[in-house]
């Protein structure tokens, strides 16, 4: 039995009470009744229902059914664990009905034995006999609405391994006109240090859904705070400057982090061990999850795959989370990739995770596709020196291929360069800032890349060069549809520091330098959105072992202006609904934020959503995209923009 | 035996023994260091989508063979023989220091460091005495 699944199994005495009940019906279904229609169980619109048949031929009655997240099994000899079918001779048919964007969709199976994958009931591959463990793909035109997509599997004997998907249409819906209206005067805004410092060496920073943030330092980059077991987490309220102690019982420096459906975080990995003189940093597998409401640490399962010392963690459309990257309790490059499974709160097995076992490196800045795809796109912290770390792929989870992405400039010169994708969402572009080398002594780049991942083969092309090459970039999108860079140095040492700030326009594609961070900002710093609007900066960590407590907070030109405000909304956005929305000011956007959690200048799940808007006036409409990998489950910020460009302050929706 | 049947013994124990250690590495026996060789953790079934995988564009990077990837020795960049001083806290005396010039005490004063201990190997000859300086020696002190 997997677990990963969500099982809806009949109960045998309910089973049992059913046939002594309708013995004569079903003796006629059996002959009557395709296996289809056997099913007993209805699934959630994202999930696949399974009929297990304990015969290779799906023939009669199913063994069994259930619900399965998606169609990735490694069964082996071992067989689905389902009750009377073993390792051999079994088959299974998946169905769902999903909603399809309009677009050229590709199916991709690989099965050790037989597979057939099903549009609306029209063969899209046919591999139906016995072979080892192949990958068959298909692109079909898809219209728009809802559609039957059928997976029929058999194993005959041997290992079972079966995974199908589709991808590659991913149809992110039109893209959003341009923000309206914009800064005309007094644009640059202001910085703050505050006059209080951080009580944690904030290495890691999550915005919660309380509008507090979460700030860890677990040792903290002290190894002699890791000798100690003294390990520390704080709760920052931005608007109060207190903060709340949170007993941390495990070293989460160096761990990754990101938000779940439900609004809790979840942190895996860590510091195992500091490097010596003989060998590296060495990863822990452990991972816990924070509940922003009591302000606490619940320990969950290790992550099967072993330690991950720097791993990135992307949410996935599904509500899974995906986890790989960094160095492993031996020190050495951890290539598994994990999946968390967020509605049972545990790490999926090994076995039932796709791999391929390619070495992603340390924090890969990894963005979530509308089709479901992985986009790696070339930075990460550390480790140029690594295989694989130079360049950018895509990656197709349910199938394991890597498709290398052509165009990406300095591919060795990437380390601690920002990425981010491009207000908004739907627009699937993505782009580089700076990043450099830490094993050369050569300075960074300027250079930045931009891609537009819907276009058929992306590629990247040339954008405008930063004001200042530098590493160690902060990007953060800003709620009038902007991103603001800042942070960063040459080298990490005081007198490297870079003192430039600048605003990136996705629409013009332009910098406009912006003031400077009065402090500098180089490695284990990072920048954040507020709810309010503001940039929150904080960390530094330069190679002295120094570590710098100070905060310094943004105020972009908007915060100076009158705000629009959003009055009424719901508290939940379903995917493809539509909601209506209270608001003062002459609203013209309407846009989701996810809130940060970010590591190294790093967090490859930032987002931001345009929502369509419809009405005038005090009460309007607005339309949440349907697809969820353009909006992942989960708490974001909803911004409202009037028509000179002004946003509200952040209302706190659910999504998903 | 004719010169024929010598060769033809000999390329057949050359074949064995190459085949033998091929397969001796293959099971691990000769594979890479026993700290990450595979056998700690499940291993799902290695390279599933090897020869005659199919993708739409036919750019199919390598995949790896379910083992470590290997990383380099301190992959912060930073040269881990050494500590501070006053309270052993970890540093980064960088491998090599930017625009080239040397990782020496003027670098490090300039760059901050205080007064650094030897931990390991005075690898930069921060202690002036060719590298052999023992650990706990105190460098670069003011």
């Amino acid at each position: 039995m997997t677990g990963s699944e969500k099982r809806r199994r009949i109960g045998r005495r309910r089973a049992l009470a059913a046939l002594l009940a309708t013995a004569a019906v079903q003796l006629v279904a059996v002959v009557v009744v395709t296996p289809e229609s056997a099913r007993a169980i209805t699934c959630a619109p994202e999930e696949w229902a399974g009929d297990y048949f304990a015969n290779p031929t799906l023939t009669g009655a199913p063994a069994d059914s259930r619900c399965d997240g998606n169609i990735g099994f490694d069964w082996g000899e071992t067989g689905p664990g389902i009750g009377g079918i073993g390792g051999a001779g079994y088959s299974v048919r998946w169905t769902r009905n999903a909603l399809f964007q309009a677009g050229e969709y590709s199916f991709t199976a690989t099965a050790d034995d037989g597979i057939r994958v099903y549009l609306d009931d029209v063969l899209v591959i046919d591999e139906w006999r016995d072979q080892g463990a192949s990958t068959f793909a298909a692109t079909r035109p898809v219209a728009a609405g809802t559609h039957k997509v059928t997976v029929e599997y058999y194993q005959g004997v041997g290992g079972g391994l079966v995974r199908a998907s589709y991808t590659g249409g991913g149809d992110p819906g039109p893209v959003p006109p341009p923000p309206p209206g914009g800064c005309t005067g007094d644009c640059q805004g202001s910085w703050q240090v505050l006059p209080y410092e951080s009580p944690v060496r904030s290495v890691h920073a999550t915005v919660l859904h309380t509008g507090n943030v979460l700030l860890v330092a677990g040792s903290g980059n002290d190894g002699a705070a890791a000798a100690n077991n003294q390990f520390v987490s704080k709760v920052w309220n931005p608007s109060t400057g207190e903060f709340a102690d949170v007993p941390t019982q495990e070293d989460l420096f160096c761990a990754g982090h990101t938000q779940l459906p439900d609004g809790r975080i979840l942190l895996a990995g860590g510091t195992l061990e500091y490097p010596t003189p003989t060998s590296n940093y060495k990863g822990l597998a452990i991972s816990y999850i924070f509940d922003p409401m009591t302000n606490t640490y619940t320990k969950i399962g290790d992550m099967p795959g072993g330690g991950h010392w720097y791993p990135s963690l992307v949410n996935l459309g599904d509500g899974s989370v995906f986890a790989t990257g960094g160095l492993n309790e031996n020190g050495s490059g951890n290539v598994a990739v994990e999946m968390f499974d967020s509605r049972k709160s545990q790490w999926k097995p090994f076995n039932e995770v796709p791999q391929t076992y390619f070495y992603w490196g340390l924090y890969p800045n990894m963005v979530l596709m509308a089709d479901g795809r992985l986009f790696y796109a070339g930075t990460h912290t550390f480790g140029n020196a690594l295989p694989n770390t130079s360049g950018s792929e895509i990656y197709d989870i349910a199938t394991g291929t890597i498709t290398d992405v052509p165009g990406l400039r300095d591919i060795d010169f990437r380390d601690q360069g920002a990425t981010v994708l491009l207000p908004p969402a739907q627009a699937q572009k993505v782009a580089d800032f700076g990043g450099g080398n830490t094993y050369s002594d050569l300075d960074p780049t300027s250079h930045t890349d931009i891609i537009d991942l819907r276009q058929q083969d992306p590629q990247w092309t040339a954008g405008p060069d930063l004001p200042a090459a530098k590493m160690y970039v902060s990007a953060v999108i800003l709620p009038d549809g902007k991103v603001f860079e800042t942070g960063g140095a040459k080298h990490n040492y005081p007198e490297y520091a870079v003192h430039e700030a600048s605003m990136y326009d996705p629409v013009t594609n332009t910098f406009t330098p912006m003031p400077a961070d009065p402090l500098a900002r180089m490695y284990h710093s990072e920048s954040f959105l507020l709810p309010d609007g503001r940039v929150a900066s904080i960390g530094n960590n330069p190679a002295t072992g120094a570590f710098d407590l100070g905060i310094s907070v943004y105020s972009p030109w908007y915060m100076s202006r009158p705000r629009p405000a959003i009055t009424a909304a719901a508290e939940q956005f379903d995917l493809g609904s539509t909601q209506n929305l209270t608001v003062s000011g002459n609203i013209g956007r309407v846009t989701l934020i996810r809130p940060a959690s970010v590591t190294h200048q790093s967090d490859p799940n930032q987002r931001s959503v345009d929502l369509p808007t419809t009405g005038t006036g005090t009460n309007i409409s607005v339309t949440v995209p349907s697809n969820p990998n353009i909006i992942p489950a989960g708490y974001y910020m909803m911004f409202a923009q009037d028509t000179n460009g002004v946003p509200s302050v952040a209302k706190w929706v659910h999504v998903g | 035996m004719t010169r024929r049947k010598i060769l033809l013994s000999a390329v057949t124990a050359v074949c064995v023994t190459v085949g033998l250690l091929v397969g001796l590495r293959a099971t691990g026996v000769f594979g890479p260091s026993a700290g990450d060789s595979g056998g700690t953790r499940p291993v799902a079934a290695e390279n599933t989508l090897g020869a005659g995988n199919r993708d739409l564009s036919g750019r199919i990077q390598p995949h790896g063979n379910g083992r470590p990837s290997p990383a380099t020795l301190w992959v912060d960049g930073c040269d881990h023989n050494y500590v501070k001083a006053s309270d052993n806290m970890n540093v980064c005396v960088p491998k090599i220091a930017p625009g080239g010039v040397p990782v020496d005490c003027e670098f490090l004063r300039k760059s901050g460091f205080g007064a650094l201990k030897v931990t390991g190997t005075d690898s930069k000859n921060l202690a002036g005495t060719g590298g052999n300086a023992p650990r706990g020696t105190t460098v670069c002190a003011d």
